[in-house]
């Protein structure tokens, strides 16, 4: 999974991948660092069998989170769209 | 539950540019048990994992430079650990630096998710970097 380099406005990427000895992936995931400062993470992967995808400040505060069936708070979307703008 | 390329990384990398004060470039990395407020003043790991597990810090099996923007314009760091212990260890952090031990620590991360490592189990980490104007 891993691509080993950065895309258009990423800073930073962690990948990483947890298998069992049998090749099972348990998770993946990783998390991007971009340029608007440095300052938003997003975060994607799959933990238990679910996709997710998170959108985080750099103090970890969670901004957007879909997981599974894209379940989304429309009120943390909203301070997504605020976070975009500023 | 971010990542960080730390203070120290970007003076680091000064002096590399420099060769001054001896510097050292990255080629070990390592993992953690604890986690700490990601920022860039974080200089270690919160809990390093330093007992013989399989999951101690390591030279990374991979040091290399990747294309992005522009040919090798990106450092890669990449390595896969297996857990050697008996009981389940629960990975939170991991950092790239450039000592066997102590060190500057180039990038830092914790993982949202613990990551519970068994016997037998492993987990890659590939870290790229890029150097560009921000």
């Amino acid at each position: 999974m891993s691509k080993g380099r950065t895309e258009a406005g990423q800073f930073a990427v962690m990948e990483f991948e947890h298998k069992k000895a049998d090749g099972t992936i348990l998770s993946r995931g990783k998390r991007i660092i971009d340029l608007l400062g440095r300052r938003r993470i997003i975060e994607k992967g799959v933990f238990q069998n679910k996709p997710y995808e998170r959108i985080l400040t750099q103090k970890g505060e969670v901004l957007y989170e879909s997981t599974g069936n894209i379940l989304v708070d429309a009120f943390k979307k909203l301070q997504v769209i605020f976070f975009e703008r500023r | 539950m971010a990542a960080v390329v730390t203070k120290y990384g970007f003076v680091e990398t000064a002096k590399l540019m420099t060769a001054v004060d001896s510097p050292v470039a990255w080629a070990t990395m390592a993992l953690g048990t604890g986690s700490q407020t990601e920022n860039t003043d974080v200089a270690t790991l919160s809990t390093e994992i330093t007992e013989a597990s399989g999951l101690s810090r390591v030279s990374a099996a991979t040091v290399t430079t990747a294309s992005s923007a522009t040919a090798a314009d990106t450092a890669k760091y990449a390595h896969t650990w297996t857990s050697t212990k008996g009981s389940t260890v629960n990975v939170k952090e991991c950092g790239v630096l450039n000592a066997s031990a102590a060190g500057d620590m180039l990038c830092y991360a914790t993982f949202t998710n613990a990551i519970p490592m068994e016997s037998g189990d492993t987990l890659q980490v590939t870290w790229s970097v890029q150097v560009k104007a921000g």
